[in-house]
């Protein structure tokens, strides 16, 4: 039987020790032999009392230096327990420790049983603004969240927090008010093997089994069956195999800009006067060529910094479109026909400019950022990771981890796009959407709303909106080029992880309406140009 | 089988490493086999090949990763990837053809009308260098795979110019039920850019016996372009001398640069 180890991290005074004083008090868990390891001693001590006639060791390892695997492997060999339960020191890297449990000679011996962070609502935000990295690199590994001392805050408050917390951690369970039974239970409860990976293994073998005999037994009936389905596939395959080149040189480049361009430059960037301010905030675009998806977090950040709120806000929606990638994946999208490129750039940086005047005149008179951080609520990557980037190659090193994990985050809601294109084009009986169309403001809304409701990454959505040219007219997938950029579903996600509440519906509204009308107009005239 | 949680191995660069490589190899594959041209205009080849280049790259990257276990492993975002992956090995690509498009048939009503005002696009915009490919051999306009796109967009320009000329193309029958019993398009699909862009082209025909043929047959038509009166709109068609059937193209997919 391996020894398990549970791990307890949190700030100063965030409820550790208690925590541990509450589950060394329940029957259930003092049944076997524990170590505690204290790498931190706040006021609350292991209590005594608990102790007594349990079968439970203390080790202070406050000021031991060293802390290391030898230390633990003979702490196991003294006293074979069957749980040692680590506090470990908020203030260090969780990482260090995993990395210590990880070596191989504890390894043989031990299994990490549950890694639990404890925050405390009242001091999160201070904390979170503070020392951002240290607390994110510990909830991002942690299995379960107690969130204590909530009793006092409202309920959108504690929402808000949770939301920072999914946004680091989207595994962790969070665990709010709890009694000690319920966190007791979660502490106790064995690991399960991780089922989707086997729920996967188990998808391709079936199918593929299926397949392999569908094909071998009876070739014409699996031909048929599939004809229909290997259209759609087809349809699928293609829009992914043009739009992945577009996505890679997309996270390249923003990978080289978050490596190389630090914030406080681009920040510097922008005049704090207006006028000039919105002509920066067009042309910073062609600069800063990051997808929809980054540019939350850096128009937020950009308001934090005093840039002014329709400066940023104008930046925040023209920068997607006026993207030089987004230019040319659009102008190849549309081969030969330039004037898509112009009206598209035209109309979005027009609409983006009209949101941010809109938001001038009717100036919001609070902070409408939250309070938290914010460069982690970007799901491109790992925008908020503190890699270390010494010297050149470990530059070109963070680039390509950067430009990794962002294709497989941006990847994701591109490959969704593309299946549903698919489907759309396959599936869908071509006459009622032309029906639903025909250069109508239903058509301009139904492809504004599949525009939101798809999340392509602007990079590559031209090439979707291509495939509806059949169905709807020239302005309606207009909409879905400019809409798209501005507002969809991954953007609003952010969006809500950096501003309030209040403003987002507000800004959805402004942009829904304004971009409505803007483009009902161009409807109107677009027909002139590409027919109906 | 199990997989321990404390597993040796980090599974999230292991699925990531599997994932980027067998995209890669699988791209490798249909440029290599040629089958990319059913998914994709060949322009968009280059880029692939960037693409196949980029994900190797940033595979070796993320090797260094592989014994670097890591706690938190959330697996569900790369269903999205091995999905598309597993399609793509295990169908092959369809071709498309305009019965397998079934619910095609009104893009292709379409196409008659819109082919006029696409034209009129491309007007614009095709590039003169076009127009060195498209010369008349013994006053004959032979329309082959490499510029069926540039000399149907040539004709519906400069009908005039045309009229009256002897054409030889090489299409499947096209049929639909705005057309007359006399009359077919001898079509072929073109592929702006990749599969879901599809759309037939061609020129309207008329022929006495237009009614034997069968759909989505492969002929050749050798006739005479002239100027008739479509819809109330002045259009180029041929009156065909001579329909022949003829083999599929290796190609069957026309595409327009």
């Amino acid at each position: 039987m391996k020894t398990q180890i549970d791990i307890v991290t949190g700030f100063l005074g965030s409820g550790k020790t208690t925590f541990i004083n509450e589950l060394l008090e329940s029957y259930r868990l003092s049944k076997g032999r524990i170590v505690i390891l204290q790498c931190e001693t706040g006021e609350i001590e292991i209590d005594n009392q608990i102790i007594e006639g349990k079968n439970v060791y203390l080790k202070s390892v406050v000021k031991n230096s060293s802390f290391d695997s030898n230390y633990i492997s003979e702490v196991i060999k003294k006293h074979l327990p069957q749980r040692i339960i680590i506090e470990h020191n908020g203030m260090e890297k969780l990482e260090d420790l995993l990395n210590i449990l990880n070596e191989r000679s504890i390894r043989k011996n031990c299994v990490i049983g549950t890694i639990v962070h404890m925050i405390d609502a009242a001091t999160f935000d201070v904390f979170m603004n503070n020392m951002g990295s240290i607390l994110i690199e510990q909830i991002s590994n942690s299995d379960t969240i107690i969130l204590n001392n909530s009793e006092g805050y409202s309920k959108t408050q504690l929402t808000n927090v949770e939301r920072t917390l999914k946004a680091i951690n989207k595994t962790a369970e969070i665990v709010r008010n709890s009694s000690l039974e319920h966190k007791e239970h979660k502490l106790i409860k064995q690991r399960k093997p991780s089922d989707i990976l086997f729920a996967v293994f188990f998808f391709l073998v079936v199918g593929y089994f299926t397949h392999t005999v569908l094909m071998t037994l009876d070739f014409k009936l699996a031909a048929i069956d599939l004809s229909r389905f290997q259209v759609i596939n087809t349809v699928f395959l293609s829009i992914l195999i043009q739009a992945f080149p577009f996505i890679l040189f997309g996270v390249i480049i923003s990978s080289i800009i978050q490596v190389f361009v630090s914030n406080e430059r681009i920040v510097k960037f922008f005049p704090k006067k207006n006028g000039i301010g919105f002509i920066v905030a067009i042309f910073a675009g062609f600069l800063f060529p990051v997808c929809d998806c980054a540019i939350v977090p850096i128009a937020a950040r950009l308001v934090k910094k005093g840039v002014p709120l329709p400066t940023a806000l104008t930046f925040m929606l023209a920068a997607p479109i006026v993207n030089p990638l987004v230019i040319a994946s659009t102008f190849y999208a549309f081969p030969g026909q330039p004037s898509i490129v112009f009206f598209r750039l035209f109309l979005g940086i027009f609409i983006a400019l009209a949101v941010g005047m809109t938001f001038l005149f009717f100036s919001e008179e609070k902070s409408v950022t939250l309070n938290s951080l914010d460069s982690i609520m970007c799901r491109c990557g790992y925008c908020g990771d503190s890699t270390v980037t010494n010297g050149f190659t470990g530059k070109v090193d963070a680039i390509f981890r950067h430009a990794g994990a962002e294709f497989f985050e941006v990847g994701r809601f591109l490959i969704i796009g593309a299946f549903l294109s698919g489907m759309v084009q396959t599936l869908l009986p071509k006459d009622i959407l032309s029906n639903i169309g025909g250069g109508n403001i239903v058509s301009l809304i139904i492809m504004m709303l599949s525009a939101f409701l798809l999340s392509v990454c602007s990079t590559s959505d031209a090439f979707i909106a291509r495939t509806f040219v059949n169905q709807f007219p020239m302005g309606a997938v207009m909409g879905f080029m400019i809409v798209g950029p501005m507002l969809d579903v991954k953007n609003l996600l952010m969006l809500l992880g950096n501003f309030k509440k209040q403003f987002v519906i507000n800004l959805v509204f402004v942009i829904f309406v304004l971009a409505l009308i803007v483009l009902s107009f161009f409807l109107l005239i677009s027909v002139l140009f590409y027919g109906g | 089988m199990l997989i321990s949680r404390s597993n040796r191995v980090n599974l999230d660069a292991v699925l990531k490493i599997f994932i980027l490589l067998g995209f890669a190899l699988f791209f490798f594959i249909i440029i290599h086999t040629g089958k990319i041209q059913l998914y994709v205009n060949p322009r968009i080849v280059p880029y692939v090949k960037f693409c196949i280049v980029v994900m190797v790259i940033i595979s070796l990257f993320l090797c260094r990763d592989i014994f670097k276990p890591r706690r938190k492993v959330s697996l569900t975002p790369y269903l999205f990837f091995l999905l598309p992956l597993f399609m793509a090995f295990s169908l092959p690509a369809k071709s498309m053809n305009s019965t397998s498009m079934a619910f095609g048939d009104v893009t292709l009503t379409n196409t008659d009308n819109s082919q006029s005002s696409s034209t009129t696009d491309f007007v614009q915009t095709v590039p003169d260098t076009t127009d060195s490919a498209l010369k008349l051999q013994d006053d004959t306009i032979f329309v082959r795979d490499n510029n069926f796109v540039q000399w149907i967009e040539e004709i519906y320009t400069n009908m005039s110019k045309y009229e009256g000329k002897k054409i030889e193309i090489i299409g499947f029958v096209f049929k639909d039920k705005e057309l007359r019993e006399n009359e077919f398009v001898p079509a072929r699909l073109m592929m702006a850019c990749c599969t879901a862009d599809l759309q037939p082209m061609g020129l309207l025909c008329q022929y006495v016996k237009a009614s034997e043929l069968k759909k989505d047959s492969w002929i050749k038509v050798t006739g005479t372009i002239k100027a008739i009166d479509y819809k109330g709109q002045k259009t180029p068609a041929i009156k065909a001398d001579k329909v022949e059937n003829t083999i599929k193209p290796e190609n069957e997919y026309v595409y327009p640069y």
